[in-house]
């Protein structure tokens, strides 16, 4: 949060005719939406001790196959969007089934099932937008839908967030998640069903990466086979951020969206200012690897070790 | 403790960054102090009157495929002709054509299509030098990634056709190259003359290129000199779009590039497809997407669905359909004996130009399949062909 301040200064000092305006914040809000719920769908997963390295893919696939129901099958597109979010879910039981039912590594397991995905998306798309008129002018009025200047993905942001935050926080199934990511095994001998609350977790993944999915296609007008998988570095990144935020280690809700807020501003600021185009890339790196790092000191600095097993260092995780 | 650390990082990084801030120079053209009644400069003024002119030349259809003499021996049947493309939305657009062209005179053509990554791309080039094609054709791989299979072609005398590259014709090697730079000069003033009808002359614009794409720096560079004389009044600011923002978040830069900079009403966007999603980022910023008008050069064909709502001022197509009979006429001269012929060389230079604008651009975008700039081109070809 401190963070967060400290760039608003900054550029607000740098560029103040042009920066501190309610449009920035609206342009940031309404612009990061995607890649917060992105950012979103990985929450679980990885509070699990899950990796999903297809949600990219999910994407896209969503947004091709839900294009494809309305320009090759006539279909409405209410039905296309449904049928997009079962799409998303039905990517996810796929996962599960490899990762939880097989048992595959998932940083393997979801690579392999997004080179699947991306098949089937190469397959229905022809690598080719799909769009018509219908779609694209169809969807840009359901994205654009605003209030006070803020769009309806941002409204759909906030309310998985708000849900997945009391999830995670305030139902047991939300603790035990994160016990299994601190160890499964240990999680598993006390009883909890590892099993069955890891499928739910990278089914989770799938229908919110899905979800993710329609809206881009909603705001670009089509449904693009390369669409998703550009922001999958993105997600990761504001996700492990966001965990060196408010839980001090752990995957959480709104320590995600805060850093997809933070990066969002820093890469938004620089643009306004007129910096070089690959300074956004050295904001987002040098911000992630010294949270990470200094995250890192702390836990070695502290007798208490805090941060969850596999994800940020190797400590075993606090609860 | 951590969060200020954290803090202190991201502001050093910051003041270090805005050091290296406003690469986009921003490029006043010359103004003259004379005024008319419309604000402009008396060369503003002139310079929009040539513009809309030679707007509205561009405007009409091409009708001539540049290409007059007829193939004067029969055309051997049988021939094999290998294709190399990137494997993204514009593969089946090169590929379709070049088929139907291979067909039309009783060739094989096999096109694989590659992954943009140098291992692929040598790996399908190598493949196809090891196929032995009687011609092979590529699109948009830089020269010295494929420059090994290259030599081979060359080596063995296979005519080979490279459709924007770099590079330039080589007549000694059968390389011919569509198209010549001389048709991205052309696209450049093309670009400056709409956007200066589209600004009314007084733009204040911004200029979004990709410079890992080689091809473009010509058009950029034309597009420049020719705002000199089309629009003195104007002002232009160049914003280089790294490649990995393609189809990720370029809309949002361009919008928070406008943001910073208040009152630019004109955006010359080199790469053709960055108005997609760019409506919807303007409306997040709270810009109306009408204050910006926007000329694209080679788009996909759901911007120039843009064009015709209105959305979009204009778009130069790219001839994926005439170059592609291009490339097999020019191979069916080799094969029988001919050189690349004066005709050859003129209709690379000459891309059937045209820019479409509400008015005339086609009714139906709604489709995967090419969108030809001369009508009846298939036929014109296979006139010269005997076919």
């Amino acid at each position: 949060m401190y963070l967060l301040v400290a760039i608003g200064v900054i550029f607000s000092v740098w560029k103040p005719a042009v920066f501190p305006r309610l449009t920035t914040v609206q342009s940031i809000l309404n612009s990061n939406a995607t890649v917060a719920l992105l950012a979103l769908s990985l929450v679980i997963p990885l509070a699990a001790g899950v990796f999903d390295l297809s949600v990219g893919t999910v994407m896209a696939l969503t947004g091709v196959l839900a294009a494809e129901l309305v320009v090759g099958h006539g279909l409405p597109v209410s039905v296309a969007l449904f049928a997009g979010l079962l799409v998303g879910l039905a990517a996810g039981a796929f996962n599960a089934a490899i990762v939880v039912g097989i048992g595959i590594e998932s940083f393997i397991g979801t690579l392999g099932t997004s080179s699947v995905m991306g098949a089937i998306i190469l397959l229905i798309s022809n690598n080719e937008s799909i769009r018509n008129e219908h779609l694209s002018s169809t969807l840009q009025d359901l994205a654009t839908r605003n209030v006070g200047g803020i769009q309806l993905p941002v409204f759909i942001v906030v309310a998985v967030a708000v849900v997945m935050w009391y999830f995670l926080e305030h139902t047991v199934s939300g603790r035990r998640l994160y016990a299994i990511g601190f160890n499964v095994e240990a999680a598993r001998l006390s009883g909890i069903h590892t099993k069955k609350l890891r499928a739910g977790a990278l089914l989770t993944s799938g229908f919110l990466a899905g979800l993710a999915g329609l809206i881009l296609m909603a705001q670009t007008g089509s449904g693009a086979p390369t669409s998703g998988p550009p922001y999958l570095l993105d997600a990761f990144a504001a996700v492990f951020l966001g965990a060196t935020q408010f839980r001090n280690g752990r995957f959480n809700t709104s320590g995600t969206l805060l850093a997809v807020v933070v990066l969002g501003t820093g890469t938004t600021g620089l643009t306004i200012a007129g910096a070089r185009t690959w300074t956004l890339n050295l904001f987002i790196g040098v911000v992630l690897v010294v949270a990470l790092a200094l995250t890192k000191l702390e836990v070695r600095r502290t007798a208490a070790p805090i941060v969850q097993g596999d994800a940020i260092g190797d400590e075993p995780l606090q609860h | 403790m951590r969060s200020i650390a954290i803090m202190l990082a991201a502001v050093i990084v910051l003041a270090s960054l805005a050091a290296c801030s406003s690469s986009s120079s921003t490029k006043a053209t010359t103004s003259a102090t004379t005024q008319s009644s419309d604000g402009l400069s008396a060369a503003g003024s002139a310079g929009l009157a040539k513009a809309k002119a030679d707007l509205e030349g561009w405007q009409r259809e091409p009708t001539s495929i540049e290409l007059t003499t007829p193939i004067g021996k029969p055309i051997p049947t049988g021939k094999k002709i290998s294709a190399v493309f990137a494997a993204n939305g514009s593969a089946n657009l090169l590929s379709d054509p070049l088929k139907a062209a291979g067909k039309a005179l009783g060739w094989d053509v096999k096109v694989s299509e590659t992954q943009f990554t140098p291992e692929a791309i040598q790996s399908n080039f190598a493949q196809a030098v090891r196929d032995k094609p009687d011609a092979f054709v590529y699109a948009g791989f830089p020269g010295a990634t494929v420059s090994q299979s290259l030599s081979a072609f060359a080596a063995a005398k296979t005519p080979v056709v490279a459709e924007t590259v770099a590079e330039t014709t080589d007549a000694s090697k059968n390389y011919l190259v569509l198209p010549s730079p001389d048709v991205y000069a052309l696209d450049g003033q093309m670009l400056a003359a709409s956007i200066t009808v589209a600004t009314g002359g007084k733009g204040k614009l911004m200029l979004v290129t990709v410079p890992a794409f080689e091809i473009y720096a010509p058009v950029v560079a034309a597009v420049n000199s020719n705002l000199k004389s089309y629009c003195p009044d104007c002002a232009l600011a160049q914003y280089d779009m790294p490649a990995e923002s393609i189809g990720k978040d370029s809309a949002t830069r361009i919008t928070n590039y406008i943001q910073g900079h208040p009152g630019i009403n004109g955006l010359v966007d080199v790469f053709g497809a960055f108005s997609i999603g760019l409506p919807t980022a303007l409306q997040g910023a709270g810009i109306d997407p009408k204050s910006l008008k926007t000329v694209a050069l080679y788009p996909p064909t759901q911007v120039i669905g843009m064009v015709k709502q209105g959305a979009v001022f204009a778009a130069i197509p790219f001839p994926f359909d005439e170059y592609m009979f291009t490339a097999v006429d020019a191979i069916a001269r080799l094969l029988v004996g001919e050189s690349f012929s004066p005709d050859v060389t003129t209709a690379a230079a000459k891309a059937p130009a045209v820019v479409w604008t509400q008015a005339n651009a086609p009714a139906n975008t709604d489709t995967t399949a090419g969108l030809p700039i001369i009508k009846d081109y298939e036929a014109k070809f296979r006139a010269l062909w005997g076919k």
